[in-house]
């Protein structure tokens, strides 16, 4: 980009920082820091990268970076990086096991694998599993997988915990992958169990910047959070939950709007959800003998008619009716009755929160939703309801999961507050070229403009099938992915067997053994793949098990995909334009190393399926014509990105022209119906999971056939509070619980490995350490800062304590992935506390609606045994020993 | 004119530390220098917790006690109230170090190769052996830009411009919102302002806007030896003097080139211990505000008339010789304690005593030496004398053994002299004066080793100092 560009975006000027630069240019691209791919400058001086700003032009970052991002180069530079080809020498695979490396050169490694995927390829291409955390790469990679038949290219340590519950029933309700607040207009935005609007979550640079803005102008926040995280400390209002029962929390204020308040929005109920629908003794709901529609009650003619038949002003929501001899009630009128359980003393007693308290938050939200207030926007009228609950991992992470999703996202539905200003928003449900499709009982069905092969749809859900690949997706036909079984069916761990032995596994930007469950068991299902290759950054804990070690390039050293953000996922919500990302190379990969995705191309041609490959791309990312990718012959990433581009830069939906700058292509200015779906769509939501029904019981089919017992209470209409995974686990040994927590400056497994975190982290109050509260630790004779140990069932890990005021006195807190024992990571190593070695390995711990894996665990604490070390001696102690992870 | 200044919306700030990384990259700080961190204080019980976020960075204070405490007059302040080091001139004294009350001056130590290109870039930038500092961005300043730390700011926290100018965002933003500065033990005109709106809704006060002291890293052990040689060096040319003393083994009078040798060997250590030795004749740049500068134009005063005393010790350059080495004398022995004394913001130290302090220990040891090389019993009521003042003149801090130890070996020294003067043994002053010698090294290792300085991080090195605000 010409420096003139740089200068006209009014952020800043160029100016040389070295009197010798030969060369001195910003390259716009595309931050990898997390996965929310903000568009960026990186300034290259004398062909290194010496700085990286928002790029002004960007609309997620405005011109603005977090730590994360700005600490790209220190992960650039590290001096610890992989940069040769690794081969295994020693056979026998396990934590703290030697691989014994050797070097190899890229063609021996290629022609190694390539090998190894022809016989595959030729026998049972389903044998190959893919695991990566690379959402950029992610359209390359299914296609890739596609083109070889495999349908394993779902696993990933990330989002077993955060968003299973969480996607699934925003894809449900707003008809979108995430959602976020509407901070423009809202007053009042609680966060239970998320931080989101504090650099973390999704959007993180957007909602950060909106957050702060709406809590200047006096937007009240309230935060359910068992720790005064970011979120709590800047909140008025900070509810210390106890955690996994956000659930009781959310039907408790439903019971208080709804039974004690009776605010709630009847006309959107009416007309916008299933509430009238009328459900039988069953819990099925009554349908029109002829055409099968479920029946709503036309409370002006006393008659039962079909959903979508008239008069949705007239449609009875309450009390019961009876037709046709039968005894019917609306869903909203059985939505009441459900939540009336929920009392203010019971709800207390599960949660820890006072019943006045949530009283109070009940009363709160009711009076923030204004039901039957409106805003004009662009000379339209649209429905105001400025007040949204958004929910994350902390409130979904559990094997309830899903339904505390749906409990708290009913407090949304109920006030109206779905898609519209001050509300909850879907990240865009209605874009250029989708929008939510109607499903057969005039519910919503999210739209599909993504193309992620290989998950499931939550609504109208799958066909439950027996199963047949390794992540049992098949029986989590609601769920919008089965990642997390894949440990289970490769341990052979009591799950329905699909039939296929995992023969080969390739992998990378996932560190499996340190950020997914229990590492113990990820470890010996590595250890029972035959064959792994990993493509590293560095010989991380689970670049530890691979036959192969590739050496990745930095992100600041590859090409992707355009866009390397998805529009429908990472994307801010509301009001804006729509754009995608570009992301490119600054800087030539370092040493030997290569980006994966360019190798990964490379192999498909070696082991004979490129051609299939580049067809079944063409067709996954809309390349026709000319634009088709070429059947052979050389193919780069950029290559096809450039391809991409040319086809959005036709796009009849763009309106063109649009502003195209090299890192971020402005496709052209959101439509109001795309800002604020909500006003304008006519799909109903669901406030009654009438479709659970048929689903369990085709899973329930598919189980018995197994011999396999599952607990599938959770398939159930409306939703119940049930104890988590911990609540199980609590007793006179394990009196506590730990939970993780999240910090602004870190976000994966990686970051404490870049040397400038990992400083800040050693600096901050509590990144490394075991947060606990004062009177917590009294009792147990521990004082702040000393060395304890942290045991659950599954094991023990030890670590210094940081005492605290800003805690649930019954809760221990771990924040972020620490704890690494990787040599080949050693700004990381020997930091921390780990705190997935506390997670046990066990099928009861995963949600059977969700899929995803409770992170709720019960614990004691007590002062470690001998007392280690303190001060330059622990440093040189943690430099020799292996970790401070002791197992059983 | 203009002023720059930042405010602080402490309400907007996250803790995210994307201001502290921006100014790492922007600076290309080595590798555990932060000269932006952000502050973390807990505040209230459970359940009524909060945090509060506290950016910091340089103040760039009107009276900027940085600039007073350099003695090579490194530091200097614009026009524009930006106070900047020049890497060229710094000698890596680190007195400015201990005296800023903000922790906003980082030592940058002699380190290893850097390792790779951004490296390198630091390294170019950063002379090892200097003082680093926020510079407002100054470079970016002049083009126009607003400092990185300003321009990458998520939540728009950091808030910039020209005091002169009133519709500046910085002077807008403080016309419109009460704000504190940082609290600090004196008031220096800081040009950092904390908008007290978010310190109060967190529960805080404007009063928990500080830093914490912790014990200051600057000035060690060779300090402690080079005051100690130094005071060793004036008090044996004062004892020779008061004694009349010569060494009955020499023609030449020995005992001022004895001294000059002592002070030139403090002097040496005091070199040494500088962050750039080759630049330490710019230290006397300092002299009207810097007591090291003062110091070390004593110490070559002293250098000087202490050898011409040696070479001509009667008739008028004698005479003149004898005066000008005393005067300066007394100077050379006390001015470390003065120069500990000029260091406003370490509180401990803030006692001019300490310069008559570290005389009577030098005068002690002096007394001490002459006393055995000349073989001159007339030492010993000198000891006696001299170790009753030591003790007499008030402790600078409440007197335990263990804050100010010298004291009770000056009590054993003058005890010892006493109980030999008494007794008709001249070998006490062997006792006495190894006692005096290790009473100096001691008076000015606790001295120093008293001293806390303000950092922004804590004792180890964290950005969190634990503060129970309880309200």
């Amino acid at each position: 980009v010409p420096q003139t560009e740089c200068a006209a975006a009014g952020k800043r000027e160029l100016r040389l920082l070295t009197t010798r630069a030969a060369s001195d240019e910003w390259v716009p691209t595309v931050c990898y820091g997390c996965y929310n791919a903000c568009g960026v400058l990186a300034r290259r001086v004398d062909g290194a990268v010496v700085d990286i700003v928002g790029d002004p032009r960007n609309p997620s970052s405005a011109g603005h970076l977090c730590a994360k991002g700005k600490a790209r180069i220190a992960s650039l530079y590290d001096p610890a990086r992989l940069t040769t080809p690794l081969r295994r020498r020693n056979p026998e695979k396990g934590i703290g096991v030697d691989p014994a490396w050797e070097e190899i050169s890229w063609h021996e490694a290629l022609e190694e694998i390539a090998a190894r995927l022809r016989t595959l390829s030729e026998t049972d291409p389903r044998r190959l599993v893919l695991a990566h955390f690379d959402l950029a790469a992610s359209p390359l990679i299914q296609a890739w997988a596609t083109a070889f038949g495999t349908p394993h290219a779902t696993w990933s340590s990330a989002a077993l915990f955060c968003g299973m519950g969480s996607h699934a029933v925003n894809m449900m309700v707003n008809g979108s992958f995430n959602s976020e607040i509407d901070f423009e207009h809202c007053d009042h935005a609680v966060l239970i169990g998320t931080q989101m609007g504090f650099m973390v979550d999704s959007n993180a640079q957007f909602t950060t910047r909106e957050m702060a803005r709406a809590r200047a102008r006096g937007m009240r926040l309230t935060v359910v959070d068992p720790v005064c995280g970011t979120a709590a400390a800047k909140a008025d209002n900070w509810v210390p939950i106890k955690p996994g029962t956000d659930a009781a929390l959310a039907l408790g204020i439903l019971n208080e709007l709804l039974n004690k308040l009776e605010v709630y929005d009847r006309d959107f109920l009416r007309k916008r959800t299933n509430a009238p629908y009328l459900v039988g003794i069953s819990g099925r709901y009554a349908r029109d003998p002829q055409t099968g529609k479920p029946l709503i009650w036309d409370e002006r003619t006393s008659r039962a008619v079909a959903h979508d038949a008239c008069c949705p002003d007239h449609a009875a929501i309450e009390g019961t009716v009876v037709s046709a001899g039968e005894e019917l009630t609306p869903a909203f009128e059985l939505l009441k009755q459900h939540v009336a359980g929920y009392e203010l003393d019971v709800v207390e007693r599960i949660t820890d929160v006072p019943g006045a308290q949530v009283a109070a938050l009940a009363r709160e939200l009711a009076s923030s939703a204004r039901i039957g207030a409106t805003v004009a926007i662009d000379g339209r009228v649209l429905p105001l309801r400025p007040v949204a609950v958004n929910f994350k991992m902390g409130a979904v992470g559990h094997r309830h999961g899903l339904s505390a999703a749906f409990a708290i996202h009913l407090i949304n539905i109920v006030l109206g507050a779905i898609d519209v200003p001050g509300g909850f928003l879907g990240v865009n449900p209605v874009g250029p070229g989708w929008a939510p499709e109607t499903g057969p009982d005039g519910l919503l069905i999210p739209p599909r403009p993504m193309r992620f092969v290989g998950y499931n749809s939550p609504f109208p859900g799958d066909t439950v099938r027996t199963p047949a690949t390794l992540s049992l997706k098949e029986l989590f036909p609601v769920a919008f992915a089965g990642r997390v079984l894949y440990p289970f069916t490769i341990l052979d761990a009591g799950v329905p067997s699909p039939g296929i032995d995992a023969e080969m596994l390739i992998q990378c930007r996932t560190n499996l053994v340190m950020s997914n469950m229990n590492p113990e068991a990820i470890a010996n299902a590595l250890a029972r793949i035959p064959f792994m290759v990993s493509f590293a950054t560095h010989l991380d804990e689970t670049a530890e098990f691979a036959d192969i070690v590739l050496p990745d390039a930095h992100d600041m050293e590859r090409d992707d995909l355009f866009p390397a953000n998805h529009p429908y996922a990472f994307h801010a919500a509301g009001p804006g334009v729509w754009y995608g990302v570009r992301r490119r190379a600054v800087v030539p990969p370092a040493g030997g190393s290569r980006p994966w995705t360019e190798v990964m191309l490379t192999l498909a041609d070696m082991a004979g399926f490129g051609r299939d490959l580049r067809h079944v791309l063409s067709r996954a990312l809309g390349l026709e014509q000319d634009l088709t990718l070429p059947a052979e012959g050389a193919l780069t990433v950029a290559d096809i990105a450039d391809r991409q581009v040319a086809k959005y830069r036709r796009d009849p939906d763009a309106d063109g022209p649009f502003e195209l700058a090299d890192g971020t292509v402005i496709l052209r200015p959101k439509r109001l119906e795309e800002a604020y779906p909500g006003a304008f769509l006519e799909q109903r939501l669901p406030i009654y999971a009438e479709h659970f029904f048929a689903k369990r019981d085709e899973v329930q089919a598919v189980l018995d056939a197994q011999g396999v017992t599952w607990d599938l209470a959770d398939y159930e209409p409306l939703p119940h509070w049930r104890p988590t995974a911990a609540h199980d686990e609590v007793s006179e040994e394990f009196d506590l619980f730990a939970v993780p927590l999240k910090l602004p400056f870190l976000s994966n497994s990686n970051s404490l490995q870049n040397a400038w975190l990992a400083d800040l982290a050693e600096r901050h109050p509590f990144a490394l350490r075991v947060l606990m509260h004062r009177r917590a630790a009294a009792g147990r004779g521990i004082a702040d800062g000393q060395e304890i140990a942290v045991t659950s069932k599954a094991g023990t890990v030890t670590g210094r304590v940081r005492l605290t005021e800003g805690i649930h006195p019954g809760v221990v807190a771990i924040a972020g992935v620490s704890g690494h024992w990787a040599a080949g990571t050693p700004n990381a190593r020997g930091r921390g506390v780990h705190f997935n070695s506390l997670v046990p390995f066990d099928l009861a711990r995963v949600d059977k609606l969700s899929s995803g894996y409770d992170s709720k665990i019960a614990v004691r604490v007590e002062p470690a045994e001998p007392m280690r070390p303190r001060g330059w001696l622990a440093r040189v102690a943690s430099a020799l020993l292996p970790s401070g992870v002791q197992r059983p | 004119m203009t002023r720059y200044a930042m405010a602080i919306d402490t309400n907007a700030c996250i803790g995210c530390y994307a201001c502290t990384v921006a100014c790492k990259v922007e600076n290309a700080s080595p590798a555990d220098v932060w000269l932006a961190p952000v502050l973390e204080r807990e505040v209230g019980t459970f359940p009524d917790t909060s945090r509060l976020y506290l950016p910091t960075l340089c103040h760039h204070c009107d009276d900027a006690p940085c600039m007073q405490a350099c003695p090579t007059r490194a530091i200097s302040r614009r026009d524009d109230g930006i106070v900047v080091v020049a890497q060229d001139v710094c000698c890596g004294s680190r007195a400015c170090v201990l005296a800023c009350p903000y922790g906003a001056l980082h030592y940058v130590e002699g380190g290893g190769e850097p390792q790779n290109p951004f490296e390198r870039l630091g390294a170019s930038r950063h002379q090892a052996g200097t003082v680093h500092k926020c510079t407002f961005c100054a470079d970016r300043v002049d083009q126009g830009l607003a400092p990185a730390c300003v321009e990458t700011c998520p939540t728009d926290a950091r808030i910039f411009g020209d005091l002169d100018d009133p519709d500046s965002p910085v002077s807008v933003v403080l016309h419109t919102h009460p704000s504190t500065p940082m609290a600090a033990p004196v008031d220096t005109g800081p040009n950092v302002r904390y908008l007290t709106e978010g310190i109060e809704r967190s529960g805080a006060s404007p009063t928990d806007v500080t830093l914490q002291a912790a014990p200051q890293r600057q000035w060690g052990p060779a300090h402690a030896l080079e005051f100690t040689l130094l005071g060793a060096g004036a008090g044996v040319l004062l004892a020779a003097l008061l004694l009349g003393a010569r060494l009955p083994w020499l023609r030449l009078d020995a005992l001022p080139l004895l001294a000059v040798g002592l002070v030139g060997l403090g002097g040496l250590v005091l070199i040494g211990d500088l962050g750039r030795p080759a630049r330490f004749a710019r230290a006397f740049a300092g002299w009207r505000s810097s007591w090291i500068s003062r110091g070390a134009v004593a110490n070559v005063v002293f250098g000087l008339s202490a050898a011409a005393l040696a070479l001509a010790s009667t008739g008028p350059v004698g005479v003149a010789a004898t005066a000008v080495a005393a005067t300066s004398a007394v100077v050379v022995a006390a001015y470390p304690g003065l120069a500990m004394c000029a260091i406003a913001t370490v509180t401990a130290w803030r006692r001019a005593r300490l310069g008559l302090h570290f005389l009577l220990d030098g005068l002690l040891v002096g007394v001490a030496v002459v006393g055995i090389l000349a073989s001159t019993a007339a030492a010993l009521p000198w000891l006696a004398a001299l170790g009753v003042l030591r003790v007499a003149v008030p402790p600078w801090r409440p007197w335990t053994l263990r804050t100010d130890p010298a004291r009770a070996l000056a009590a054993t020294v003058a005890l010892v002299a006493l109980v030999g003067l008494l007794a008709g043994a001249p070998a006490a002053i062997w006792p006495a004066g190894a006692t005096a010698v290790a009473g100096s090294f001691v008076s000015k290792a606790t001295a120093l080793r008293s001293g806390r300085s303000h950092s922004p991080f804590g004792a180890n090195g964290e950005l969190f100092v634990p503060v129970d605000v309880r309200r």
